[in-house]
């Protein structure tokens, strides 16, 4: 039995301003509005009680907070009144992540998080040790795995840790204009904003007074027809510009964000680093890979690019850092795609897959109901407004007739080696692959509308994130087949986590 | 085997794992209908207040009729439906189990068929509420990793047929190491 480790000292540290950025808000609530009308100490005695309390939480954290390596196991302790003892299996481990802001960095500590199969939470976090503690846990946990399953036949354990992807700043901006985060990021900006009231009162007078300035300012000089088409085209350059500006934001927050992107692989581990101010580290084992999927945009089509995602059991989607993680390759060159695809999924190649189309008339059955919005739109329009609003819903008709055939042109079902794929989606197109080994259950699914032009669908659940991939308006022989193909193959491979 | 007090030969686990089809327990009709009819008639009580009150404030005599009428169908139907559908549903429902795992094909518009294959199986449970006893029936839950479907529900067994079953897809004969 091995000695008990502690965290870094440091941690108190962080422990302490942890509790401080929570309590952030109300204490600057506090401190504006309390100091207006009063005049007694109470509030700053409990500020002092909260900051004692604090400190005293942090230590208490830190000199309880216990955890060995057990052979076959991770032992954690912690709790004063409360104690807990954890007992994490090596073989049960899913991943180990470290993040390292930027002061934790200076100190040279990292926050690592451990990730089982169980539940949205992390199975352990610690915060905050050493950043060399890392390689140590990985390496214990590696050694830890192969000496408790002999029986299991593993790949010989490369020393060597062999680059697969590494994005250079230019294919990183090129990914931010690509994925286009740029609306998410202003509205988490609005949202920050918002805590702050003045802060949004100023800007908003500040809106208020520049909005009216144009159209006075601008168009009074002019002719009416002329302002008609100034203004169309303020407007439309405005509405231009104001895209491009978040393009170019998501492509800076990429720059910084995934900062010297690298994928690498050692043995059975792959291992993500990135991130200039908050560095991450992430670990995955190619064993424990759920599903595969292959991303492309219009913008990827015409770059010639494609990303490529993966899930794995557990870790929630609400964590940001799982939800980055998933990303093993934000941005791959068709070329190197095939490469890296068999990396990740041995013995796949992705052109020799054979994909089956769904049923010949599945176009039919997708553009009814396509154009079911459509009509309903119309008619509601025709009785509000008048018969030209009918010009409105041919337009609605054919944008959802266009859609529908893309959409149908896009599905596909293959048969992978020891698994399945499907693809999908309308500009956006998908390829997700899954082994029989990693299939969860399967459900063939057939609506009244299916039965009676005989096709059928076929979902196929997973213990990745998102759980299950699948495609609808198949012909139904086939979708039964691949159903008891799949279950079939399902039940004679043993579910590994 | 655990808590099963029936220690019979045929009722040893593995011999339920026939691969033939099923129907659920003809008493889980009975059951659904008798909660079906409590339904709609709650549902008659609740909406009965609200409809005499508008019947008694209408102007016309052809409006009170027609707010009464739909009343009528509508209560009507939903008890119709209450009676109905569980003997539609029994009728659509079919699992088989097998060495392999569990099938369940079930659904009368929608029509719908899951597979669990054994080895997936995390845990199962048999559950029983008190309209179940009643009836004797029992409920058995099968659970996996999966996202989706990480409980799949078979409702409507005979209980001691459920706990066979869960025995059943309980025991790995293939010790699961990783």
């Amino acid at each position: 039995m091995s000695s008990e480790r502690r965290l870094h000292p440091v941690s108190i540290l962080f422990h302490v301003l942890g509790r401080l950025r929570e309590f952030l808000i109300p204490l600057v609530v506090l401190f504006v509005f309390g100091r207006s009308r009063s005049d007694d100490g109470w509030q700053f005695a409990g500020v002092a009680v909260l900051a004692i309390l604090t400190l005293a939480g942090s230590l208490a954290q830190y000199f309880s907070f216990r955890f060995r390596y057990d052979p076959g196991e991770l032992v954690v302790r912690w709790g004063i009144l409360f104690r807990k003892q954890r007992h994490i299996p090596y073989d049960r481990i899913q991943n180990i992540d470290a993040v390292q802001s930027v002061l934790q960095r200076i100190f040279g500590v990292a926050t690592l998080t451990i990730q089982t199969g169980a539940g949205k939470e992390p199975e352990a976090s610690f915060s905050v040790l050493p950043l060399s503690a890392l390689g140590e846990m990985r390496s214990r946990v590696f050694a830890g795995r192969s000496t408790a399953t002999p029986s299991v036949p593993s790949a010989p354990i490369e020393e060597t840790e062999r680059v697969l992807l590494k994005l250079s700043a230019r294919d990183l901006a090129l990914a931010g204009v690509i994925e286009n985060r740029g609306i998410t990021l202003i509205l988490a900006g609005i949202g920050v904003l918002s805590q702050f009231d003045f802060l949004g009162n100023w800007l908003r007078q500040k809106m208020t007074g520049w909005l009216p300035n144009i159209n006075e300012g601008t168009f009074a000089t002019l002719p009416r027809r002329d302002a008609v088409f100034t203004g169309i085209a303020v407007v439309g350059i405005g509405i231009f510009s104001l895209l491009l500006f978040f393009r170019v934001l998501s492509a800076l927050w990429m720059l910084l964000r995934l900062h010297q992107f690298t994928l690498t692989r050692q043995g059975e581990d792959l291992r993500v680093q990135y991130g200039l101010f908050t560095r991450v580290t992430a670990t995955i084992s190619v064993r424990r890979i759920q599903t595969l999927s292959v991303h492309e945009g219009i913008l990827h089509r015409r770059l010639n690019r494609a990303a490529v995602r993966v899930t794995t059991a557990g870790g929630g989607a609400g964590q940001s850092g799982a939800a980055q993680r998933e990303w093993i390759a934000p941005i791959v060159r068709r070329e190197t795609l095939s490469t890296l695809v068999q990396e990740l999924y041995p013995g796949l190649t992705l052109e020799s897959l054979e994909w089956k189309a769904p049923h010949p008339r599945a176009f039919s059955r997708a553009a009814r109901r396509a154009a079911l919005v459509p009509v309903i739109v119309s008619a509601a329009l025709a009785l509000a407004i008048g018969w030209g609003a009918l010009a409105v819903g041919v337009f609605l008709m054919a944008w959802a007739l266009i859609e529908a055939r893309i959409r149908v042109k896009n599905l596909g079902w293959s048969l992978a080696p020891e698994g399945v794929g499907f693809r999908g989606g309308l500009w956006h197109r998908t390829l997700t692959l899954t082994r029989f080994a990693r299939v969860q259950s399967v459900e063939f699914v057939e609506s009244p509308f299916d039965r009676r032009a005989g096709m059928a669908g076929v979902a196929v659940d997973t213990a990745g994130a998102s759980g299950g991939v699948g495609m609808p308006y198949m012909r139904r022989e086939e979708a039964v087949d691949l159903c008891g193909l799949v279950a079939d193959q399902a039940a004679r491979t043993s579910f590994r986590w | 085997m655990t808590n099963d007090t029936n220690t019979d030969a045929s009722l040893d686990p593995s011999a339920i794992a026939d691969g033939k089809d099923y129907s659920l327990d003809p008493r889980y009709v009975t059951m659904q209908q008798q909660i079906g009819w409590i339904r709609a008639g709650l549902f008659a009580l609740i909406t009965l207040a609200p409809v005499v009150g508008a019947v008694s404030s209408a102007r016309t005599l052809t409006f009170k009729a027609v707010l009464l009428a739909l009343w009528v169908i509508v209560t009507c139907t939903n008890a119709w439906w209450a009676h109905r559908r569980p003997r539609l549903a029994y009728k659509h429902c079919r699992y088989r189990v097998d060495a392999h795992g569990i099938q369940i094909r079930r659904g009368i518009f929608w029509k719908r068929a899951i597979s669990v294959p054994r080895s997936r199986v995390q845990h199962t449970e048999v559950s029983q509420g008190p309209w179940e006893r009643r009836h004797g029936l029992g409920t058995l839950a099968v659970h996996t990793a999966g996202v989706q479907h990480s409980i799949v529900l078979l409702n409507g067994l005979e209980y001691e047929r459920a706990l066979r079953l869960r025995d059943h897809l309980l025991i790995h004969e293939t010790p699961d190491v990783v």
